[in-house]
């Protein structure tokens, strides 16, 4: 009898605990609040201007890099000037201050990821970074996930989260094998 | 088996002797709880600051990648040995005489490996990532160096760990319920609840004998296999003086040697303290001291070879090694061990020195001492003057790995003496099975 | 600056970036600056006088790594280790952050730039005014270029005194001799490459003397063996110098006899009429005759044999070259000596031909100690009442006998530029920090012919001014010229310079506009032109008379000779507050950090000295408590002393670190640094030195081996490559798809001068760990340069070996990691992971080259204690290169970081890596290109064919390793047989 009901117990926190799990790997993040309410639905979507417009350094570059305060303002000197965000973005260029964006996409500092050889191999920005276009906040759920890898354990394998090396690794690996592509996959080319 | 007047116990001696370990300890006992949790305190925050700092808090360098840590991991895997030896192949052979220093071994084989067991944690200069290699299915899509001695040691030392301890449970399950018919109480409920309804039928007999006998099938490989893997650590490895097949042979045999010794050293004060002179009897102190001499004899072998392979193979480096470690910085050292290990052993030719407890305690305290010093001198000297001239240098230990390597005697000893109060010692059924029936008329 | 903080701060912080982090983008960006993309600019080394053209490195704003200027003629590409570390100047954690003055407690306050130079533009009018112009001086560095005249004709509007270039090591004994044989004032140009033997007496030409990449270069193409011919070397000197281990012949005198030795020299050559035709022997037997060889030979302690052999090889060179410098030429026999050293090159036919007056040196432009010693005595006077130093620090560079310091409490006001706190700067009422000359505009021509153009590499790291700037705001403040009028009429030095160069470029260019001309200069480094050789003539009068005896020495005759030497690592001192050329290990004594006094051996058992024990050296002029370095080799009539230690100011790197050995030289006139006998006593104490190499006997284990002469030859003709051990493995031979990266090395060419292992700490952001840690075999180098030595300790065949990881194909440290942070890549490289490494250690254990370098402490968080990179230090780190955290293990890489980025670069354009297109640091820097670096799987790459070279051999080869790098055998001449 008593151990009837111990197994119960027993049973019902497992499940309790898996439950937990799933959930907690579900559900979005929200996007930090930025020192400008910057929208990439209205640029990128709406008015379709290409990312490597601003992000101007991915194409030759280990970073894609943040667009000058001075490049947003050439159009922003007329387009929409007098919307409340574009004169804040006034108020820095005029302070000659560069904008503290709050970081969203980030690797450890011991990989190395060059956006160059991406773009050239025509990886589309939205493979990792996601639908960026439609987000009017950007907002991402990147790195190690404790409840992932948990899942992983018990067999529930669900693929890696963002920006891990195990997403890195198998979309290098399915390209190759479909694209027939040379993607590398030594460590020492992201970690040196 | 007698009892200092000659007469044999009966069956309820055997539990009333037996569970007289168990009253309430003296306060010469919580005295020495006390020093020795103040030890073991002293190693836990040496072992902090080890962490905080980092491995430069130990006295490690350039070429003494590994010194003290892996000197006493192996030195307790070895001590680990013995337990299992007496109970499980002793059993298999039937030695009757092992039935009541069984207990204790065994319990001293588990402590030993449960301390072997935190080296490997100690040692990394990362042990926070130590968890990598264990092989899980993880998102980095990366798995261990099957490759690796150091995985094998990991899947070795777990079996071994595993194995031991349901072996030792087992065999411990009908003291528990004697003891649980004896005490009162919440104690009862406690052992009650160990002894896992153990209520001695024949059926539960039947099937306990073929357990207890199916497990010691299983852990005599262990015993072998265990620390022949350890020694793959070093022969696997390149470094003069490591890389020898004779190693594990040479490691196995150490082992046992130095797991007899600390059994002594354990039962002598035991059976000294709690007047079993009717259980652990000369008997088995002259048995151990047999086992002890041979296996030292076998060891002066092993240590002709390895002298006479590094000379005999003509090689440069093993030749210059085994030179520089007998006559140079830690020459002291490595003749200690020699003294300890293949002459101290010697005198046990004698029968008288075989029973005269003494002689046997300062004989397995040396025997202790040369096999520590053994795997010091694989490793330290041997690291010191390997290949490369332009590194050889000497290690120095720290405050901090000292401690370290202190406070693991003490983990290993406040595990010995909390169970040896709450635990039957000396194995009540196997005791009771050496002696004869009890006769009806007896009990008028 | 906001982006450097920044972009330096994620670097800093490797490994640990989960805190929310703020990306800061350009306001308005700087043309061609991409973050991500290295943008490099030319400009000039100005760690000593040499003048080597440099290329800075510069990623988001800041300079991460100094590479030689392969245009430029005077080091092709190579730096030497001091210029690999100018970076630790310019980030130096203790460099001063701006402007100060003294207050009257007489500790520095910083001010305003706008106050400070007010004060002394109202100090300077006032003295102006009176006509006390004569009461200002400038001492400064020796400036060649155009701040150097801006500075003289700053003095002539001021009326102040001619300004002095004062340096320490200013070879003014070479244009005095010069001048008395020749007639003309100059150091000439040292063809060492044109010559078939080099006769030095003393002169370090591998670590100090003159110009010493170029000489080492030079050095290598005249005696590196190539194709079965090989030049000669014959060094004589009482003590094993680096230099000295580089010679085939080392010829061990009594100290002090290099005159007598260049003239019995001499004597042979014309006894036996050896001299080249037409030279005026009238005049040479005048000189050489009078001395006896037998005497000679007494007393120098070289056979008579060898005087003669050295004189028969030197003579039938045709043509060789004689050079005297380090000791011989500072003795009180300098200017002889050197005098001598000239009439050998006249006797021999040298002159014109290796010895060129014209380009001559410009080290003339120095000034001599004399005059230093003149103003020394003016300070004294009071006659002084302004001095102004430029990048001087006369406090530490001369002996405390000068009373220099004495000398300066008279001058009312010392203003001193250098933006680092040495001695004498400490003791300036104001401090001006000057731009490092990383972060300047200016010029500098080492020698005729050769002007070197200095840009800004990067914004200034902190609030310092250019001096130049600063020299023309104030002499136009005090003259009262209007702005654009006056001798001052420049905004900026930068315009200044602009305009002298108008000059220059009607001079090198006349053709070319002015524009294009810049440009061009600006992107080359500067411009340079070959100049014709002056022929000179000997002349026959005034010879004055021969000493025929040693220089002479002052101090107990019982004592032993002091040899005090410029330090091939601290140069004159100015860089000793350099964490990594403090750590850098001496090569002859693997000495890191502490300075020490190398005692004969003889000695040392007489007097009961070890290694480490504490001595209190005692002259005349006063004494130092240093731990001795016992020796084998070193003459047993002297002790030896290295300058550049000792420092009582100058940061914390540099602070109370050894003694200075000048402390024992006289004072005077002259600077001597072989002048008195010191007596040695035990103090009782003890400092054990950090020695990095445990032992120079390599116990036949055959790590660094040599050839004959003669046996190369024959290898060299035979051709045959020597049966590699190629142990059977167990495992599959590996694939190489594409490329297999390997190295050689020449052992033949290398001369151990270290550049290779600055190189390679800067690339790869090695942490300095400290004397303890060095000491306790604990060192972090990547790279090591190993001394090994064979035969008669007295006199031992030195053999130079840089070790690092061999990338072995079957590699011990591979199998045994439980983690595969340590494994073998596709092209044949052994990687090691750091973020995977977990620590076991074992990965080093088995290396049986022991090349691994361990995280003992935790380097790179700065909240550790044993942080390495205090501010702001951080911005030197390469963004390319991981920042090891604690408890893992790295090693050489091959500079994987290079390979990576040339791929990448190939990849641009679809071709695989061309042949030289990655190179590694160590490969980059090094002198005499004695390491290659490349494709193994392409037969026709540099390194391939090294690789095939009969001389070839792998460290350790019976191991069955396989490493991919091979090293070329020494080639070693037979003694007196050379």
């Amino acid at each position: 009898m008593r151990t009837k009901v111990g197994v119960g117990v027993l049973g019902l926190t497992l499940l309790a605990a898996a439950l937990f799990l799933v959930l907690s790997t579900r559900g979005q993040a929200a996007g930090p609040a930025q020192p400008i309410a910057f929208n990439h639905q209205v640029h990128a979507d709406q008015y379709k201007i290409d990312c490597q417009y601003c992000h101007a350094d991915a194409r030759r570059s280990e970073y894609a890099g943040i667009p000058s305060v001075s490049r947003c303002m050439g159009c922003h000197k007329i387009t929409a000037a007098d919307r409340p965000e574009v004169q804040k973005l006034a108020g820095f260029f005029n302070k000659n201050e560069p904008i503290p964006w709050v970081r969203i996409f980030k690797v450890p500092e011991f990989v190395y990821f060059p956006h160059k050889a991406h773009v050239r191999a025509n990886v589309k920005c939205q493979t990792c970074h996601g639908p960026i276009e439609k987000m009017a906040v950007v907002e991402a759920r990147t790195g190690q996930n404790l409840a992932n890898d948990l899942l992983n354990l018990v067999g529930l394998a669900r693929s890696s989260t963002p920006l891990t090396m195990g997403w890195c690794v198998e979309c290098h690996t399915t390209m190759n094998a479909k694209e027939k592509t040379k993607a590398p996959l030594e460590c020492v080319t992201c970690h040196h | 088996m007698t009892d200092s007047a000659g007469r044999q116990p009966t069956y309820a001696d055997v539990n009333r002797d037996v569970i007289r370990t168990l009253e309430p300890p003296s306060p010469a006992y919580f005295g020495w709880m006390a020093v020795v949790a103040l030890i073991l305190t002293a190693g836990i925050l040496a072992w902090t600051w080890q962490i905080y700092a980092g491995m430069g808090a130990a006295g490690k360098r350039t070429p003494q990648m590994w010194a003290m840590y892996i000197t006493t991991f192996v030195f307790w895997i070895g001590i680990g040995h013995a337990g299992t030896l007496i109970s499980a192949i002793l059993y298999l052979f039937r030695a009757r005489w092992r039935t009541s220093i069984y207990r204790g071994a065994e319990a001293m084989t588990v402590f030993a490996v449960l301390t072997a067991g935190l080296f490997p944690l100690i040692h990394a200069g990362r042990m926070w990532f130590a968890y990598w290699l264990l092989p899980y299915p993880n998102q980095r899509y990366l798995w261990p160096n099957f490759r690796s001695p150091l995985v094998w040691d990991v899947f070795a030392i777990s079996t071994y760990l595993t194995i031991s301890v349901v072996f030792f449970c087992v065999g411990l399950l009908p003291d528990i319920a004697a003891i649980r018919d004896a005490s009162t109480g919440w104690r009862k409920k406690i052992y009650g609840v160990l002894s896992l309804g153990w209520e001695g039928t024949d059926r539960q007999w039947r099937h306990y004998r073929r357990a207890y006998g199916l497990f010691a099938a299983l852990a005599t490989p262990l015993v072998l296999s265990v620390h022949s893997v350890v020694s793959w650590d070093f022969a696997m490895a390149l470094v003069p003086g490591w890389h020898s097949t004779l190693f594990a042979p040479f490691f196995v045999d150490g082992a046992i040697f130095s797991g007899f010794a600390m059994v002594l050293v354990l039962i002598i004060p035991m059976r000294y303290f709690w007047n079993l002179y009717a259980y652990i009897t000369d008997k088995h102190l002259d048995a151990m001291g047999k086992l002890i001499l041979v296996t030292s004899l076998v060891l002066s072998y092993f240590y002709l070879c390895e002298a006479f392979t590094a000379w005999y193979s003509g090689d440069h480096f093993e030749r210059a090694s085994l030179f520089w470690k007998a006559t140079k910085s830690y020459a002291w050292a490595f003749w200690l061990q020699y003294f300890c290990n293949s002459l101290v052993p010697l005198v046990l030719f004698w029968r008288r020195a075989r029973t005269h407890t003494p002689t046997l305690y300062v004989v397995s305290i040396l025997v202790l001492i040369g096999m520590w010093f053994e795997r010091f001198n694989i490793i330290v000297p041997g690291l010191g003057h390997d290949f490369y001239p332009y590194t050889w240098g000497i290690y120095w230990p720290t405050l901090t790995d000292t401690m370290i390597v202190i406070g693991s005697f003490a983990w290993f000893f406040i595990l010995f003496l909390g169970f040896i109060k709450v635990m039957p010692s000396v194995s009540i059924v196997e005791v009771k099975e050496t002696l004869p029936h009890p006769v009806k008329e007896a009990h008028h | 600056m906001k982006i450097v903080g920044s972009s330096a701060g994620a670097v800093a912080a490797a490994g640990c970036g989960q805190a929310p982090e703020r990306i800061l983008p350009y306001v308005i960006p700087p043309d061609n600056l991409i973050p991500g993309v290295a943008s490099w600019f030319s400009t000039v080394c100005r760690e000593c006088p040499a003048g080597c053209g440099v290329i800075a490195r510069n990623r988001e704003g800041r300079v991460v790594k100094l590479e030689g200027n392969p245009d430029h003629p005077v080091n092709r590409g190579a730096l030497c280790i001091r210029g690999q570390a100018a970076l630790q100047g310019l980030y130096n954690p203790d460099r001063l952050r701006g402007p100060m003055r003294q207050d009257a407690s007489g500790a520095l306050k910083p001010v305003k730039w706008e106050e400070a130079e007010k004060l002394l533009v109202e100090r300077l009018t006032g003295l102006v005014k009176q006509g006390k112009g004569k009461r200002i001086v400038v001492m400064s560095q020796l400036e060649s270029g155009n701040l150097g005249r801006l500075i003289e004709s700053w003095a002539q509007a001021l009326g102040a005194r001619r300004p002095i270039f004062y340096e320490p090591f200013n070879y003014e004994a070479i244009h005095h001799a010069s001048r008395l044989v020749f007639g003309r004032d100059a150091i000439p140009h040292y063809a060492l490459e044109e010559a078939n033997v080099i006769l030095s007496f003393g002169a370090d030409f591998l670590e100090s003397w003159l110009s010493p990449v170029e000489h080492a270069r030079a050095f290598t193409r005249m005696h590196a063996f190539k194709h079965g011919k090989a030049g000669t070397f014959i060094h004589v000197e009482p003590r094993l110098s680096l230099t000295a281990a580089n010679a085939d012949e080392w010829v061990r005198n009594a100290p002090g006899t290099e005159e007598l030795l260049a003239l019995a020299i001499l004597k042979v050559i014309l006894n036996e009429g050896l001299q080249a035709p037409g030279v005026d022997v009238a005049l040479l037997r005048n000189v050489a005759m009078p001395v006896d060889l037998e005497a000679a030979a007494g007393q120098s302690g070289v056979s008579v044999e060898t005087i003669k052999h050295i004189a028969r090889t030197f003579a039938k060179a045709k043509p060789g070259i004689a050079v005297g410098g380090g000791v011989a030429v500072t003795s009180t026999l300098a200017v002889e000596t050197q005098r001598a050293i000239h009439l050998l090159n006249y006797a021999a036919g040298n002159v014109g031909r290796t010895v060129r007056f014209g380009p001559d040196s410009a080290f003339v432009k120095a000034t001599p100690h004399a005059i230093v010693g003149l103003l020394t005595q003016l300070m004294a006077q009071g006659e002084i009442d302004v001095l102004l130093l430029i990048h001087a620090n006369p406090l530490f560079a001369l002996p405390p006998k000068w009373g220099f310091a004495e000398a300066l409490k008279k001058v009312p006001l010392l203003v001193s530029f250098s933006n680092q706190p040495d001695e004498t700067t400490e003791q300036a009422h104001l401090i001006l920090p000057d731009l490092h000359s990383l972060e300047s505009w200016g010029d500098f021509s080492p020698r005729e012919g050769v002007v070197g153009l200095m840009q800004p590499t990067m914004a200034p790291v902190f609030d310092s001014r250019a001096v130049g700037d600063v020299l023309l705001s104030v002499g136009r403040q005090v003259l009262g010229s209007p702005a654009g009028k006056g001798p001052f009429r420049w905004e900026t030095f930068a315009e200044y310079l602009k305009e002298q160069w108008r000059g220059i470029a009607r001079e090198y260019a006349p053709s070319m506009p002015f524009d294009q001309f810049w440009e061009e200069a600006l992107r080359r480094g500067g411009v340079w032109k070959d100049v014709a050789t002056a022929p000179v003539q000997a002349r026959s009068a005034p010879v004055f008379p021969i000493q025929g005896k040693p220089a002479s020495v002052e101090g107990d005759p019982q004592g032993l000779t002091l040899l005090v030497y410029p330090s091939q690592r601290f140069y004159d001192g100015r860089g000793a507050n350099k964490p990594w050329l403090q750590e850098a290990p001496d090569t002859m004594t693997q000495v890191t950090w502490d300075s020490w006094i190398e005692v004969p051996a003889e000695v040392a058992k007489k007097l009961g000295i070890r290694q480490g024990d504490l001595v209190k050296v005692t002259s005349p002029h006063g004494a130092i408590e240093l731990p001795a370095y016992v020796s084998e080799s070193l003459h047993p009539g002297a002790v030896a002393i290295p300058i550049g230690q000792g420092h009582t100011a100058y940061g914390r790197y540099a602070k109370d670190r050894g003694a200075n050995p000048l402390t024992l030289l006289p004072g005077g006139a002259g600077l001597s640094f072989l002048s008195v006998k010191v007596t040695l006593t035990k103090t009782g104490g003890r400092r054990p030195l950090a020695i990095a190499q445990a032992t120079h006997d390599q116990d036949d284990r055959e790590i660094a081996q040599h050839v004959g002469l003669g046996a190369a030859r024959e290898l060299e003709l035979r051709g045959a490559v020597p049966e590699k051990a190629s142990h059977p493995s167990m495992y599959p031979d590996l694939k190489y798809p594409e490329y297999r990266w390997g190295m050689a090395v020449d052992l033949d060419a290398c001369t151990g001068c270290q550049a290779c292992v600055i190189a390679c700490k800067a690339e790869n952001n090695v942490p300095v760990v400290g004397k303890e840690q060095v000491a306790y075999g604990r060192d972090m180098h990547w790279l090591r340069l190993e001394r090994w030595q064979e035969g008669k300790p007295e006199h031992p065949e030195n053999l130079f070996l840089p070790m690092f990881c061999q990338h072995c194909e079957i590699a011990p440290c591979e199998p045994v990691c439980p983690v595969f942070a340590a494994y073998h890549t596709e092209e044949g490289l052994n990687a090691q992971i750091y973020n995977r490494c977990v620590g076991t250690r074992y990965c080093n254990n088995n290396c049986p080259y022991k090349v691994r370098r361990f995280n003992w402490w935790d380097y790179s968080s700065p909240a550790s204690s044993s942080y390495a990179f205090p501010d702001p230090l951080p911005l030197q780190l390469n963004p390319d290169v991981t920042v090891r955290q604690l408890g893992v293990m790295e090693k050489c890489t091959m500079c994987v970081q290079r390979i990576v980025a040339g791929k990448d670069a190939a990849r641009d354009e679809k071709r695989p890596v061309r042949d030289g297109e990655v190179q590694t640091a160590c490969q980059q820097t090094c002198p005499t290109q004695a390491i290659a670096f490349g494709n193994l799987k392409d037969p026709s790459s540099r390194v391939a064919k090294l690789s095939r070279s009969p001389r070839g051999y792998h460290v350790l080869e019976e191991l069955g390793t396989r490493p991919a790098v091979t090293y070329l055998k020494k080639v070693t001449r037979e003694h007196g047989k050379a």
